[in-house]
């Protein structure tokens, strides 16, 4: 809580700037709870009742009751429960916009690798086999193998692989009983305020301001921080990922855009990151050089040679707080945490 | 909604270059002229001794607002300080500076609101705010919060604030000059000449007064001309400000891209920060090398070197489309 000017600047992060993630195609063992679900979704993905809107998972669906029913237990919020069920649905991919009616998405499965969709979705189903880019959502279920960016969020339950960012906030201030369930190996990013959201964040989450706030088994194990609490639950079905060794090396700094538009004062009508074009590479520190990655290229020094040391590995996702890296089979995140 | 910025008027490629030797020396009437003269003062004390008084810098001042409040047919627009109103800073104040002379290269005003100052750089300034004051800088100025009755005059950016006025008096805006850039926020009758370009943060700019410049266009919809904006072109013939000198060096840097870090800013609230996403430098091209360069450190290589061709330079400020960097004797522009 910073008492200066009123608001809760809350890291709870793990001392270290990175967390590595998954190692899907390598791993010799049975998949733990939440990859068994990811993999569900990449069948899903291409399959056919997907398209025709007859999906019905009820592995994936399962998981989601076994996590919430974790989570109501140990919370004590007894009402948590799924917004909105496959059965629910009563279309499938994007709606174009009907005169007079909701001007979103409603009641709708959008299923695929990459789904980019700005506006508002209410009571939706969105599983991406990649990554998810979405606006404001309401009473939705989200699961993504990467990273889930959203405008804002409310009622909903969102699992990403990699990282879930929030650009505005999570819930409804002042009122607890609308805030969402985030659930990731990964890290968490809520820029505005979280009201009664429920974060599951093995890496850590970086949040603006807490109301309600539960942290479950999210690092450090912190006490009481103003109005958010800890919580550890033993069987939650979120299996923990073994770091990958070059997550210590990397230390992220800042990220690189096209433009140099400021995100405005929060007083202002023009207001946050909209206008920001999204970042295309990311500076970072790689033992004692510093180095800038664009998405999806080699990683190269300044003079355009190959760093050897990083010869396998790309940048494939850049958002404010944190960049994915890939050698294909390993991804891990780094923090970005600015430059010291 | 966006951030719309819009550049309203772009005037002919400036063709001098400011090293170059076979450049005559500056005339009397220029802006360089003040500069070099303000380079003496900053480089002694003199301006620190009771009584001081740079007569030159005060005529260039006086024609500079007399040949507007002329071609404005506005005969109350005048100095709103002279240098004989005020005395050399002396022990550091909180917050406040009034009637003060503050010379120097480089000031970091940051956190100071300015009250009938005149502050004269011999390289680029920061401060909170400026309310009838007088700045002159040779490299950018940048006002953080807002300004008004001042007279700003910049060799390369100003940076305005949010606003420059009172709202909704039209009666207290600033004179803006630069031989480069203006960039400008919400206006109340401010007057406004640059050499290169005006670029307003308003979608719809109101009470703009552009010097040897286009206003801005009245806005028109399905049911006719709006509501006059207040608007105006003014044309002053012999305003005493030369063109941007090209400086070799923005010539052989290319930006590849602008690097944004969460940094504390301060709020509209004046008690108040907050964490923001903000540009805090860039990316270069420069000799076939990538260079990282943070905002007003050193420009350095991959390891940390400072790269001995660029020793002495640093980018002093990033805004959109545009970088400028700042050496000890000069200052360069690179437009991206």
């Amino acid at each position: 809580m910073n008492g200066r000017h009123g608001f809760a600047v809350l890291l709870i992060s793990t001392l270290q700037a990175t967390v590595a993630l998954a190692q899907p195609e390598a791993a010799r063992q049975p998949p733990g709870p939440f990859q068994a679900v990811l993999d569900r979704i990449h069948v899903d993905a291409t399959s056919d009742a997907a398209k025709q809107g007859t999906l019905r998972d009820e592995r994936i669906e399962a998981w989601l009751d076994q996590a919430l029913a974790s989570l109501a237990k140990e919370t004590k919020i007894t009402d948590l429960k799924l917004p909105v069920r496959l059965a629910d649905l009563q279309t499938t991919g994007v709606q174009p916009r009907r005169p007079g009616a909701f001007g979103g998405q409603l009641k709708t499965l959008l299923v695929g690798k990459y789904i980019d969709q700005s506006g508002s979705l209410q009571n939706c189903v969105v599983f991406a086999d990649g990554h998810a880019r979405l606006g404001k959502v309401e009473g939705c279920v989200i699961i993504a193998q990467g990273t889930v960016s959203l405008e804002s969020a409310r009622n909903s339950v969102i699992a990403a692989g990699q990282c879930v960012a929030i650009a505005s906030g999570d819930g409804e201030r002042r009122n607890p009983a609308n805030g969402s369930v985030i659930v990731t190996p990964g890290w968490v990013s809520i820029d505005e305020a979280a009201s009664g959201t429920l974060i599951v964040a093995h890496g850590g989450a970086f949040v603006w301001l807490t109301e309600d706030v539960f942290f479950i088994n999210s690092p450090p194990a912190a006490s009481e921080q103003g109005s958010s609490k800890s919580l550890t639950i033993a069987d939650f079905p979120l299996e923990v990922r073994p770091a990958h060794p070059i997550a210590a090396k990397l230390k992220g700094e800042s990220v690189v855009r096209v433009d140099a538009k400021r995100e405005r004062d929060r007083n202002s009508p023009l207001r946050n990151r909209n206008g920001m074009k999204e970042p295309f590479g990311v500076v970072f520190r790689h033992g004692d050089r510093r180095y800038m990655a664009t998405i999806n290229e080699a990683i190269v020094d300044e003079s355009g040679r190959p760093v050897e040391s990083l010869r396998d590995w790309k940048v494939t996702k850049v958002i404010e707080s944190l960049a994915i890296f890939s050698n294909g089979t390993t991804e891990v995140a780094v923090r970005i945490a600015g430059n010291p | 909604m966006k951030t719309l910025a819009f550049i309203l008027c772009l005037l002919p490629a400036i063709s001098a270059a400011a090293d170059d030797p076979k450049q005559p020396p500056p005339q009397k009437d220029t802006l360089q002229a003040v500069l070099d003269r303000i380079k003496q003062h900053a480089s002694g004390n003199a301006w620190k001794q009771p009584g001081f008084k740079d007569e030159a810098i005060e005529a260039w001042l006086d024609k500079l607002v007399g040949s507007i409040a002329k071609a404005a047919d506005f005969p109350d627009l005048q100095l709103p300080v002279r240098q004989k109103d005020v005395k050399a800073i002396g022990p550091p104040q909180p917050n406040n500076y009034e009637q003060a002379l503050i010379v120097g290269k480089d000031l970091d005003l940051t956190q100071y609101n300015l009250t009938r100052c005149v502050v004269l750089a011999d390289g680029n300034v920061e401060v909170l705010t400026a309310t009838d004051s007088i700045i002159i800088a040779r490299g950018v100025i940048g006002i953080n919060n807002f300004s008004a009755g001042s007279v700003i005059a910049a060799g390369t950016l100003v940076r305005g604030g949010d606003f420059d006025g009172k709202a909704p008096d039209t009666a207290n805006g600033s004179v803006i000059v630069s031989r480069g850039w203006v960039e400008i926020g919400k206006t109340y009758g401010t007057l406004v000449a640059a050499g290169v370009g005006i670029v307003t943060t308003e979608m719809t700019p109101k009470n703009l007064w552009c010097i040897n410049a286009p206003a801005p266009a009245e806005r028109i919809n399905a049911f006719g001309p709006q509501r006059s904006s207040g608007n105006r072109s003014i044309s002053v013939p012999n305003l005493p400000l030369e063109a941007l000198p090209l400086h070799p060096l923005g010539e052989k840097l290319k930006v590849l891209g602008v690097m944004h870090s969460r940094v504390q800013v301060r709020q509209r609230a004046l008690t108040r920060t907050a964490d923001r996403y903000q540009p805090t430098g860039v990316v270069l091209e420069f000799e076939g090398r990538r260079l990282m360069a943070e905002l007003g450190l050193p420009i350095a290589d991959e390891a940390g070197q400072i790269v001995s061709a660029l020793r002495g330079w640093r980018v002093s400020s990033v805004s959109d489309k545009l970088v400028i960097l700042s050496g000890a004797e000069a200052d360069a522009f690179v437009r991206f």
